[in-house]
């Protein structure tokens, strides 16, 4: 008792410690002296009277939200003995992989660097200052020369790291035993299994209605659709972050999507947001990266050629440079197990005080970094905020699918719970996929990796974003991907090679994937 | 296959001592009976079963720590066992000694936290032995049973992790404490090793020292009441506290300063770099 009571005011301790930096406690120290005019404030109980005007005037909500929001995004506070390396990733051989992973990126970068006699960052003259300003935005029409960039690195590349991610304490032998990995990741992580994740996902079981299937035009309205509309209505009347996240699960309508998300992800549109937004403009004007042609380059073999998604390629860049410049996107490396590059200011090696990051969010790009915000342009249209809702789901969500971790949400488990439900549940596909040499996670991984984005038609991949807000998970993603495998084994049974998999794979976008996780979690059991 | 009469069926779950491979009745950790040494202090000759002497322990059945099929095996194979045994997941038993700083042993303290980090240890089992007047031995008494490290042996949840054991969580009272045993246990084969790392163990601070405080302090004089000077006028009590809460409050808020984002990535205006380092 006397631990959990300790540990409580621990996060309690944090949590506040979180929040003061915020414009919220600026904004609610505002009102309190604001209030104190107020007829019904009285001197005698002055902190119950004023947490009852927070109350009844709707800050306490704001709070509150603020708070789940921390919650849900910040780690519990790890045990005082433990160091802060041990809150990014807790097992040790993990930390080093990913450690030798960012030196090898760091060593393709540099050498791009000197090869192409291009600095990491330089100052932009004033004329061209101006220029950039004038065609912000429009950078799509500019047609830099790019064709000596190339990207840092590629999902397969990335794979391909994982495959030989090992632990040395881990009997990996020879002879087969109860716990030999067939599949390529052979990292004993725990992973849910079927009952587990019927239990997690509870609210995608049949007898749910969900927005995807029970909405479709077949289906009488009044017999789902209309009510989950009503209440979605009042969730957001409510302005209740928790109850949003829980309603999400089913689905959110296109019409109230956008203000569900920024409600789950507490994102309000303030002016000091707006003017932040500025501010990172005016950086991206006069400083010029190298990470910034990466970006360039990225979208034109990515997102431009997307039937989706190439009329956004203007937001693209407006999002993906100024993200490039954001110092708050640093806050994030304490739970995530990557860390930023550094470098240090020219004639000054080795002094602390000339010490930066590069680039200045951390974040190096790789080949399809764009697609994760590629599907937001659909529902916001103002840069500012669109700019935050995707900074949000990077820092929540994103971050964890191309760093190297144990967390149940990182590409690892992620990749071990897709071979797992199928080992298990499919294990003749399995066993014949392997046996022709296409292991299934290597056409999954693509998918896993970029969320879906690019593989499923836009309105199908946000309602499949939805539950990932809506469980504060991605496991999501890997029971989708074995979930396809399931809905295509018959003709997958027939193929011969990988290449043919990976056509059957990609020739068509998969239509109603809503119904498919909800088959496969109850059907295979 | 037909087990030993009076031994439990094949392919049942057992737990094994080292010595004869029978059952054991507490952890697993100590031998049997017969392989326990006698009162003095030394060590049980481990090496020799007591199955090849022809006797057999009869004990009743526990809790398994690996799974064992319990066959009528031959000698050749019961040597293989016994080797693989010991350098697997038997459990390993660790016998720590508190020694006080001059390099003399601890006569006896108040055990108030354990600290350490985990290393593939599945379960734990403290046992400690008090200290007693010189006459009676001590007897080793268990104050954590089967403490739950990992949840899953099998996988990776856990298995690096820090952990602190305080007094409240103990069966026994650790308040005279002298000696100490770790009883670490991993039942799963996958693993390599497995041990605690950076062990350490706290006792209870020394209570602060009872002072004397004067008489004035510790017995208030009841103050006069005094005289009502005014109907209209408020409570002078009352008005005070209220005065020292908006005080507290005041301290509060000018205490407390806004860990504010400071947003620049460069030094002074200036982003030129050089190439990435890696360190």
């Amino acid at each position: 008792m006397l631990q959990e009571e300790s540990d409580l005011s621990l996060i309690i301790a944090q949590i506040v410690q979180k929040l003061k930096g915020s414009n919220l406690y600026s904004q609610l120290e505002r009102q309190a002296w604001a209030s104190l005019q107020r007829p019904e404030i009285k001197l005698e109980s002055l902190k119950e009277d004023i947490k009852e005007f927070f109350k009844i005037s709707g800050w306490e909500k704001k709070l509150q939200n603020a708070v789940y929001g921390e919650l849900s995004v910040f780690p519990l506070p790890s045990h005082p003995a433990a160091p802060p390396e041990h809150l990014k990733e807790p097992l040790v051989y993990m930390r080093k992989a990913q450690g030798s992973w960012e030196k090898r990126i760091l060593k393709s970068l540099n050498s791009m660097c000197t090869e192409l006699s291009i600095p990491l960052a330089r100052k932009r003259p004033v004329g061209e200052q101006k220029e950039l300003l004038n065609k912000w935005n429009e950078m799509g029409t500019d047609e830099p020369d790019l064709s000596l960039f190339r990207p840092v690195y590629a999902p397969k590349d990335f794979l391909e790291v994982l495959i030989n991610l090992r632990n040395p304490n881990y009997e990996n032998g020879d002879s087969l035993s109860f716990r030999t990995h067939l599949g390529l990741i052979q990292i004993p992580l725990k992973v849910k299994d079927i009952p587990e994740l019927k239990e997690c996902f509870v609210e995608l079981g049949l007898n749910t209605g969900q927005l995807g299937i029970d909405d479709s035009t077949q289906v009488p309205p009044e017999l789902f659709e209309n009510e989950h509309v009503r209440i979605g209505q009042k969730v957001l009347a409510e302005q209740d972050s928790a109850a949003a996240q829980q309603y999400i699960r089913q689905g959110s309508p296109t019409a109230l999507r956008a203000e569900l998300w920024a409600l789950i992800l507490n994102i309000s549109s303030e002016p000091e947001d707006v003017l932040y937004y500025e501010q990172l403009k005016t950086n991206v004007i006069q400083h010029d990266l190298l990470v910034d042609s990466l970006i360039y380059k990225d979208v034109k073999l990515t997102a431009s050629n997307d039937d989706y998604y190439f009329v956004f390629e203007d937001y693209l860049y407006q999002v993906l440079l100024c993200f490039s410049r954001d110092t708050s996107v640093l806050s994030h490396f304490a739970y995530n197990s990557a860390s930023p590059p550094k470098s240090y200011i020219r004639g000054k090696l080795g002094l602390e005080e000339y010490a930066v990051f590069y680039p200045p969010n951390g974040v190096i790009p790789f080949h399809g970094f764009s697609m994760y915000v590629a599907p937001l342009c659909f529902l916001y249209h103002e840069p500012s905020k669109l700019y935050q809702i995707f900074r949000e789901m990077y820092v929540r969500f994103f971050f964890r699918l191309h760093s190297i971790s144990s967390h149940p949400s990182g590409i690892v488990s992620l990749c071990l719970l897709f071979e797992t439900l199928l080992q298990t549940y499919l294990p003749q596909l399995f066993y014949h996929l392997r046996e022709i040499g296409a292991q299934p996670l290597r056409i999954s991984f693509k998918w896993m990796v970029r969320a879906f984005s690019g593989y499923l038609a836009t309105d199908q991949l946000l309602l499949l974003w939805d539950r990932i807000l809506g469980y504060n998970s991605l496991e999501i993603l890997a029971v989708l991907a074995a979930a396809v495998f399931a809905f295509r084994a018959v003709n997958l049974m027939e193929v011969t090679s990988l290449a043919a998999a990976e056509v059957m794979r990609n020739n068509r976008r998969i239509i109603i994937w809503c119904g498919i996780p909800v088959y496969t979690l109850l059907k295979l059991e | 296959m037909p087990g030993r009469a009076g031994g439990p069926r094949p392919g049942a779950v057992v737990a094994v001592c080292h010595g004869c491979w029978h059952h054991v009745p507490h952890f697993g950790a100590l031998p049997c009976e017969r392989h326990r040494s006698p009162a003095g202090g030394r060590r049980a000759d481990l090496s020799r079963p007591a199955w090849r002497a022809g006797h057999r322990c009869h004990l009743p059945q526990r809790r398994s720590l690996r799974e064992m099929a319990f066959h009528h095996i031959g000698q050749a194979v019961l040597e293989l066992l016994t080797l693989r045994s010991t350098c697997l997941s038997l459990p390993k038993c660790c016998h720590l000694h508190l020694l006080g700083s001059s390099n003399s042993p601890v006569s006896a303290f108040q055990l108030q936290e354990i600290t350490f980090k985990n290393y593939y240890t599945a379960f734990l089992s403290i046992r400690v032995r008090q200290h007693t007047s010189a006459h009676t031995t001590a007897k080793w008494l268990t104050c954590l049973r089967d403490y739950c490290l990992m949840p899953d042996p099998h996988s990776e949840e856990g298995a690096q992790e820090y952990v602190s054991l305080f007094k409240h969580q103990m069966l026994c009272d650790m308040a005279r404490v002298s000696e100490l045993r770790l009883i670490l246990r991993q039942p799963s084969p996958l693993w390599l090793s497995f041990t605690v790392e950076e062990l350490q163990i706290y006792q209870q601070g020394p209570k602060s020292p009872s002072m004397t405080f004067p008489k004035w302090l510790s017995h208030p004089v009841p103050c006069e009441q005094p005289a009502l000077l005014c109907e209209s006028l408020p409570d002078p009590s009352r008005v005070s506290s209220e005065v020292q809460q908006m005080w507290a409050l005041t301290e509060m808020i000018r205490a407390s300063h806004t860990s504010a984002r400071i947003g620049r990535f460069d030094v002074d205006g200036c982003y030129d770099l050089n190439l990435l380092s890696y360190t």
